[in-house]
């Protein structure tokens, strides 16, 4: 097995593990975030052997509690299609993460190896086109139901999201217009280096309206805060009313799997993806073992200074308590230890890289990048729902239709001038 | 590779246009629709033409189907109605003949080009070269396409305002 047939495999692995991963992480992050900006504590409860983690494992326990919660199929429903609304739910929004580069190509003697699971020269309509099956989910789910509240309810999401839909695609054509490309990896490339000797060439900078009705539309299309009329339990009865158990849980983590999948599209679309901000793939190529140190040496830091934050934690928590609370200071104090022995102990060893091992490493870097973007920008998802109220619905359909898709293709008109006078085209 | 896949979205794509019109459940009509338009989509993208891939599930199935299946739900049809929509005598006879047409017709144009192979060349399926053709050769019957959908939004305005 040569390395091009391996690569792609492990790329689609990555791609549908990363947001599968990410899940608990952000629903664990969604539950602090609220809590903080509540001025609450937030989940500190269910513990494994003492081990809390700072609330994570409420994860594991919703998830017993979800699947051992009774599941109620209303009567004479459909069978395939209630069960079709859920699946889609969840699957769909997966896919969309296959298009996004996670890394710049590897280039091994000649041969180039993409590093994503699917490569298109379209690749920014494939997102959009995702999107836009997310509408079945919501639609089958709504109708499969046999609830007229339901079905109002996804009639009412799914003219939401068709809506939005529009004013998602117009917003990106100025990307596509200055990338001069629809591929993703065209654009990530495109945003590398600097503007003005200054700022990273992100197409945030480039493009601010642009990014801004983007995300205005991303948060329309995801149905989070402030346009989630489909979960409006206080005020509407949403499309998911009549689902439970299993069922429910698989709407609610294709939500939070659209999130991360969102957070990832508007990261490498204006923020842009791998690239690290000021350092370009043939800098970091040209000194992967000087990154691999770097690496390293902060990686060393981070883990001893956890550790030694733990070991202030342990010695509070002995003064206080008398039971296994302990060990949770104590183990992860010691695992952050080892680490960072780990680190320097692999520094000692590091010598120069051969070709291929720099061009890994620099991989290893730019998808952690990427990552830390995607994070940032679901904190930001977060963040928002937790500050502001929640739109009605007919001012929801105004802002779409007569504010979002007239900015658009002004900054369409805006971008194509801007390009034809700087000489560009 | 190619061809393995050619089959398969082959066969789904004709068992679900089969299923398109036999059954009696509307939505379930519609929903084989759209598996049956996301399968021609995927013999597009084997036929490396990438951008009409991508532009038949946008359109077709992300958008048109969605508003067909938005209609169908909002008709709330009842069971009793529903039976009237099933395959009868005359609609099988009529539909088959069609159907035998069609298929002579396909053979015989194909006849005349060489043998029947599933795996086509590898074509140029991008975007910018799409845009090239349509802005260059066919220039007039896309700006007659145009003029018909601009007349149809100008209709779509005219039958939503609320007073004619």
């Amino acid at each position: 097995m040569s390395v091009e047939t391996v690569v792609p495999f492990v790329m689609v692995l990555i791609a549908a593990l990363l947001p599968l991963s990410l899940l608990p992480v952000m629903i664990w992050a969604e539950r602090k975030v609220s809590a903080f900006i509540q001025d609450r504590t937030g989940p500190n409860r269910a513990e494994i052997l003492g081990i809390r983690l700072g609330g994570v494992i409420h994860a594991i326990a919703d998830v017993v509690k979800l699947m051992s919660k009774e599941e109620m199929t209303p009567a004479r429903v459909n069978r395939f299609y209630f069960v079709l609304g859920p699946f889609l739910a969840l699957f769909v929004p997966l896919v969309s993460f296959a298009i996004i580069p996670l890394a710049d190509s590897l280039n091994l003697g000649g041969t180039v190896i993409p590093l994503r699971a699917v490569t298109l020269n379209v690749g920014i309509l494939f997102v959009l086109a995702v999107t836009s099956f997310h509408v079945y989910a919501v639609v089958f789910g709504a109708w499969a139901s046999n609830n007229s509240f339901t079905l109002l309810g996804g009639l009412r999401s799914a003219a939401q999201m068709i809506s939005y839909e529009l004013g998602l695609g117009l917003s990106v054509v100025g990307t596509v217009m200055v990338a001069q490309s629809l591929d993703l990896g065209r654009i990530v490339e495109h945003q590398g280096g600097t503007l003005l000797g200054f700022l990273p060439a992100w197409n945030l900078f480039l493009q601010p309206l642009g990014f801004l009705i983007f995300l205005v539309c991303i948060f329309a299309e995801t149905n989070r805060n402030p346009f989630d009329l489909t979960e409006g339990e206080s005020e509407i009865v949403g499309y998911h009313l009549e689902y439970s158990s299993m069922k429910f849980a698989m709407f609610f983590m294709g939500e939070y799997i659209a999130i991360i999948g969102a957070s990832a599209v508007t990261a490498t679309l204006f923020f842009g993806g791998y690239q690290v901000p000021y350092l370009d793939t043939d800098f970091l190529r040209a000194h992967s073992t000087g990154v691999l140190r770097v690496m390293l040496v902060s990686m060393g830091a981070i883990c001893f200074v956890l550790a030694l934050l733990y070991r202030r934690y342990h010695r509070r928590l002995t003064a206080l308590y008398h039971d296994r609370r302990r060990n949770e200071a104590r183990m992860l104090g010691g695992m952050m230890l080892l680490m960072g022995l780990a680190a320097v102990v692999a520094l000692l060893f590091v010598s120069p890289l051969p070709e291929a091992g720099g061009q890994v490493v620099v991989a290893a870097v730019q998808m952690t990048t990427l990552l830390v973007k995607i994070l940032v920008v679901s904190f930001f998802f977060i963040w928002i729902r937790w500050t502001l109220p929640r739109f009605r619905y007919d001012q929801l359909m105004g802002l779409g239709w007569k504010v979002l898709i007239p900015l658009a293709l002004l900054n369409i008109f805006l971008t194509g001038a801007l390009l034809v006078f700087s000489g560009r085209t | 590779m190619e061809s393995v896949l050619f089959w398969i979205l082959s066969v789904v794509a004709v068992a679900s246009a089969v299923l398109t019109v036999s059954r009696s459940n509307p939505l379930a009509s519609a929903l084989s629709l759209t598996v049956c338009l996301v399968a021609v989509a995927g013999l597009f993208a084997t036929l490396s033409a990438h951008f009409l891939f991508i532009i038949q599930l946008l359109v077709y199935a992300g958008a048109v189907m969605v508003l067909v299946i938005y209609v169908i739900m909002l008709l709330n049809l009842k069971e009793r109605e529903m039976k009237a929509l099933g395959l009868s005598g005359p609609r099988v006879f009529v539909s088959s003949l069609v159907a035998v047409f069609v298929v002579a017709l396909l053979a015989r144009a194909q006849s005349g080009s060489g043998g029947f192979d599933p795996v086509s060349p590898v074509l140029d399926g991008s975007a910018r070269r799409v845009a090239e053709i349509i802005f260059t050769s066919y220039v007039y019957p896309f700006e007659v396409v145009s003029i018909l959908l601009l007349a149809a939004v100008v209709g779509v305005v005219v039958l939503g305002m609320k007073k004619f």
